[in-house]
């Protein structure tokens, strides 16, 4: 069993014009590498501005596949009251459990006071957040650290584990147990890094789907040197399943 | 055939693995020409760049660091490719000096880490090096993805002005693979290393530059065994044409190798 914590779906995408996909072509990939669900939202101009559409589209794959996929939002700070507003109704019409925030496309720093009514929301309609991570200046983990610093009664899970700022997650880790780390575009060796200086428990699997490839990313998490069996379980699938589920308890 | 351009000789743990050994990470040794080529043995590669990663930090010696490569290299011709450093920063001239001793110790290329080296990509203070590396077309390898002294950008505005010089943005310019594309694109004389590249930068360079100009690269030891693995397991997933794998893999690399002139 393994659950993708991260990837994409939209009919058409911001930077790559080239990718073009279908809901089929999704479940195919999922079922070619034994991944039994994903968290899947909104990508490129989407996530960007156009977030009305993408949660739009994220919910009718959602519902068609309700067995498989996750459905989460993707809002805008900049959207503000209407932001608000498309939460709502992304979490009580179209049925999304969570939030993305994507401070590189959507031009906000991760711990700007900007973005508090919208963590506030969605952490009162029980939504954990996922905030994209890496991008110097706008999505650093210690800003995302911050953020969840601020907000203990809320999940947070800091995307791609970083990215790149690897000297710094491990910190952010320790010092908030309510921040995750998930999985994808991140090196090997950083990963390994967070299993040994953080554990498991917080390491979420996930593919960045279609920007990678299944085959690569759940080859990194195999590869992880020091790990029984039931730990790279617990990171493809079990840790997912549990924070999922967590969001219905806290309701 | 099998080429990985970015391998670093690690005969001292100071520097990088300060990090590394706080989290406890497996790799914070000592990996000698030796161990290094048992590496490459166990996940398949036949040769390799060969980097110093103490002669980068300034409190180490740099010219004893080119004498360590140099020593793996004679250790192990057929395997290894040495690349020099230079630290031009505090004498332009003195280190044009060091590349040319190190060539004549059969180094082949030039390393540079704008970041742990504390220059800009595009400083001046390069040139006499570069001229050297234009003369024999050397190929000089940088270190980018880590602004404001390791952008992709910089590393072309330098390729600009050594045309006969190839330079190779490794890393892929990490988070800045956009700039490091389009580097590529702008300039011919430009190679892209793909440690740190996603996939899907992979798949959107090939839309835009040649395969040609792609060399696999994995940044080992660091990570180790599981590293090496995974960066062919995420090459290969990458859905290349069969020319295209072979090029990226490996040829390119001897072709660059093939055009210097000592």
């Amino acid at each position: 069993m393994i659950v993708d914590f991260h990837c994409h779906f939209s009919r058409s995408f911001f930077r790559f014009r080239e990718y073009r996909m279908s809901a089929e072509a999704l479940l195919r990939e999922m079922d070619n590498h034994g991944v039994t669900r994903a968290v899947v939202s909104a990508a490129g101009e989407f996530a960007a501005y156009w977030n009305i559409r993408g949660n739009d589209d994220i919910a009718v794959l959602a519902q068609r596949f309700p067995e498989r996929i996750t459905g989460f939002a993707t809002i805008n700070p900049w959207m503000r009251g209407k932001g608000l507003q498309e939460l709502r109704r992304s979490r009580e019409l179209l049925g999304l459990t969570g939030l993305v925030l994507h401070p590189m496309l959507q031009g906000f720093e991760a711990n700007d006071p900007l973005v508090f009514p919208l963590v506030e929301r969605a952490i009162q309609l029980g939504m954990p957040i996922y905030v994209t991570g890496g991008a110097p200046l706008l999505a650093v983990p210690y800003k995302i650290a911050d953020l969840a610093g601020r907000y203990p009664e809320g999940r947070f899970i800091m995307g791609h584990a970083g990215w790149d700022f690897h000297f710094d997650v491990l910190y952010c880790l320790n010092a908030h147990p309510n921040l995750w780390a998930e999985t994808s575009k991140n090196e090997l060796c950083n990963l390994e890094a967070i299993t040994r200086g953080v554990g498991i428990d917080r390491l979420l699997f996930g593919s960045d789907y279609p920007f990678s490839t299944y085959a690569s990313e759940i080859e990194k998490i195999r590869l992880l040197p020091g790990l029984e069996a039931p730990a790279v379980d617990r990171i493809l699938s079990g840790n997912a399943i549990r924070l999922l589920e967590g969001e219905h308890d806290r309701r | 055939m099998i080429v990985d351009s970015h391998v670093h000789l690690i005969t001292s743990t100071a520097g990088y693995y300060a990090y590394k050994k706080s989290a406890g990470v497996s790799d914070s040794q000592i990996w000698d020409a030796e161990r290094i080529v048992r590496l490459m043995d166990e996940v398949g590669y036949d040769r390799c760049f060969l980097l110093t990663l103490a002669g980068l930090y300034g409190f180490n010696d740099h010219r004893k660091a080119n004498d360590e490569i140099a020593d793996a290299v004679r250790r192990f011709p057929d395997r290894l490719i040495g690349f020099a450093t230079t630290y031009p920063n505090q004498d332009p001239d003195g280190a044009a000096v060091e590349l040319e001793r190190s060539l004549a110790m059969g180094l082949r290329g030039l390393k540079f880490h704008p970041w742990l080296q504390s220059f800009p990509a595009n400083s001046a203070y390069l040139y006499p090096c570069l001229e050297i590396c234009a003369k024999h077309a050397i190929p000089v390898l940088f270190h980018t993805g880590t602004p404001p002294y390791s952008q992709p950008f910089q590393v072309m505005e330098q390729a600009k002005r050594f045309p006969a010089a190839p330079f190779i943005v490794g890393h892929f310019g990490k988070l800045m693979f956009l700039d490091a594309v389009r580097s590529a694109e702008l300039c011919p004389n430009v190679y892209l290393e793909t440690s740190g590249a996603q996939v899907a930068d992979l798949t959107f360079a090939l839309q835009r530059i040649p395969a040609k100009r792609i060399l696999f690269g994995t940044d080992l030891p660091i990570g180790g065994a599981a590293a090496g693995k995974w960066n062919l397991a995420k090459l290969r997933s990458a859905n290349l044409t069969h020319e295209q794998e072979q090029a990226i893999l490996g040829d390119n690399a001897i072709e660059l190798m093939a055009g210097v002139r000592v």
